[in-house]
């Protein structure tokens, strides 16, 4: 859809691929995320900001399908999706990673990707041959599980993983899912420092394809600061600012509210 | 590697001809034929049990109504309608297409409730039809139930083994394809994390409910069997709740999720269970023999949660663990 809409005195016009209009939940009487109004370029890469709280989670759930909405609606790609499960909207290309590793327990590494692999593949109807006879998707498994550096722990059952192994089949579900938008909730989080690096290269070169979405929740200011086209703030609910990284770092608001006042964070 | 699987293949083939060969064996002095046919009907209504209990994570306490339908549906076409391979082959038929719809119905208005939920309502839908079969006793014979005439080529204690044992491995083997296969393992997938399969695009209920008629129309061929090998139904034969706790039992008993467990749960508990009431005649105490399953089961729910076939393989885990570290 394209979008007319501007900010101060900046009117563009792009296809957006993800936008909310007014998106709110309540929980009893506490507004998680309030009134959001929120628009993504196609192929942008955006990250979302916000202190413990704010509602960056929540806002994913929204978007994803988890959580339905108290108000407000959310379009991809032209269409409303407000009141699709989440499982129709992953079908049209929403996918989502989740904070708290969220995968199948007892079914070993490759088996978690394969079925991510396979959600979207006419082979998901077959129910004759084995699972592991057709190449199509073995193929695809060993390159993504490759590509996060879990080869090695193919055979391994998820449960058994360390955290930051988690974490890192949690990406390569997504990764397999081949979706248009991928949220990203905190990818690094719970990771030891020698794992970091190496995710951080998968998400960057997942922007410099530039054939995605993607849309970012990280709590490490100075890896959003590099990688991202637009920084979102996210406060009590409520989308406080939203820029270019080095705009945002300096926006008075955003340093009040998030930063605690911090002016040198922008540099560093 | 692929001389394990030869040596594999060779073991189901030796397995195989050893089933088939059993009937030879046995006299029927001793009911061992019955036996033998009562065991193989119980152990395809456990493996449908487990295709629900161990693979979907769906737990049912009203499977015996397919069974029931399996079993009705044969009879009541037997008694009043034709005697002929085709008339059966008609009711094979019937029976599969009845349970399905059953099962897609079950599954439909139901499969979106929480487990437990989902487990109650079964019971209530099978008790309720147990009810009704049990008003209904111009169609259903009630408790009394009515015996009926089979083709004469089931009147062969023999042959009706033979279809049984055969009738096992076949549904053993498509049941182990399609839990193999890539729908198969998404239904485990649902087991698993039903959350994170739907946020990977999987339409949850519409497996849940696939894994509901398949299992359903598997029962409904249990129960068939048993129509046939009996040659008698009533309510409380075909209908009853203890068949449903029986194949529940069998199936934690074996090991759920692994189609074999069931198996060889159904064969334990059913040859325990005829050894148990033979014994009663001569130890009073073991009349009250269903009190020692119930023990069994409290005792395999603590110590064996994965049931014989899990136990094992924990058993063999360890003792490779342990050679692996002696000198």
């Amino acid at each position: 859809m394209l979008s007319q809409q501007g900010r101060g005195d900046e009117v563009t016009q792009v296809a957006s691929i993800l936008c909310t209009e007014g998106l709110s939940v309540a929980f009893g009487g506490h507004l998680a995320v309030d009134d959001v109004d929120f628009e993504v370029p196609e192929h942008a890469f955006i990250s979302i900001i916000g202190p413990n709280g704010a509602g960056k989670t929540t806002f994913f759930n929204l978007l994803s399908g988890q959580l339905k909405p108290t108000k407000g609606r959310i379009w991809f790609r032209g269409a409303e999706i407000t009141h699709l499960p989440p499982e129709h909207r992953a079908m049209l290309g929403v996918g989502r990673s989740f904070q708290i590793a969220n995968i199948l327990p007892n079914l070993t590494t490759f088996e978690n990707v394969r079925l991510a692999v396979q959600a979207k593949r006419p082979e998901r109807f077959r129910f004759f041959r084995h699972h592991r006879s057709f190449s199509s998707l073995n193929d695809r498994v060993a390159e993504i599980l490759g590509r996060v550096s879990l080869w090695h722990k193919r055979e391994a059952l998820a449960r058994y993983l360390t955290h930051g192994e988690k974490r890192k089949l949690e990406i390569a579900m997504l990764l397999a899912m081949d979706s248009a938008l991928f949220l990203l909730d905190e990818p690094t989080a719970g990771m030891s420092v020698e794992e970091v690096p190496q995710i951080l290269d998968v998400i960057s070169a997942l922007r410099d394809e530039r054939k995605r979405t993607i849309l970012l929740i990280e709590h490490k200011v100075d890896m959003v600061l590099n990688l991202s086209d637009t920084v979102a703030v996210l406060h009590q609910g409520r989308l406080i600012a939203q820029g270019p990284p080095q705009a945002i770092m300096q926006n008075e608001l955003v340093q009040t509210a998030y930063l605690g006042g911090l002016g040198h964070v922008g540099a560093s | 590697m692929h001389r394990h699987i030869g040596l594999q293949r060779l073991g189901y083939g030796i397995f195989v001809a050893f089933v088939l060969s059993l009937p030879l064996f046995m006299h029927d002095a001793r009911n061992q034929l019955f036996i033998l046919t009562n065991i193989a009907v119980m152990a395809i209504f456990a493996m449908s049990y487990d295709l629900l209990l161990g693979y979907s994570g769906i737990i049912s306490f009203g499977h015996v109504l397919f069974f029931g339908v399996g079993a009705y549906v044969t009879a009541i076409m037997m008694k009043n309608v034709s005697v002929s391979i085709p008339a059966l082959l008609f009711v094979l038929l019937l029976t599969l297409l009845i349970t399905a719809f059953l099962g897609w119905l079950i599954g439909f208005f139901t499969a979106r409730l929480k487990s437990h939920f989902f487990a109650m309502f079964t019971l209530a839908i099978a008790e309720l039809a147990a009810v009704l079969m049990e008003k209904a006793k111009g169609i259903s014979g009630g408790s009394d139930g009515f015996s009926f005439p089979v083709p004469s080529f089931f009147r062969d204690k023999l042959t009706v083994a033979y279809v049984a044992l055969i009738s096992t491995l076949v549904i053993f083997v498509l049941l182990r394809l399609f839990v193999n296969s890539p729908m198969g393992t998404t239904i485990i997938g649902i087991r698993e994390n039903e959350a994170r399969m739907r946020a990977l695009g999987y339409p949850v209920l519409r497996y849940k409910v696939l894994a509901v008629m398949i299992s359903g129309a598997v029962a409904g061929f249990a129960g068939m069997l048993y129509g046939v090998s009996m040659r008698f139904v009533s309510v409380p034969s075909v209908f009853g709740i203890n068949l449903t706790l029986d194949a529940l039992l069998m199936t934690i008993v074996g090991g759920a999720g692994t189609l074999v467990g069931p198996v060889i749960g159904a064969v334990l508990v059913e040859l325990v269970s005829q050894w148990l009431q033979l014994m009663a005649k001569s130890v009073p105490l073991l009349e009250r023999w269903m009190l020692f399953f119930g023990l069994a089961y409290i005792l395999v729910v603590l110590f064996f949660p994965s049931g014989i076939l899990g136990g094992l393989q924990r058993l063999l885990i360890l003792w490779r663990n342990r050679r692996r570290k002696a000198p």
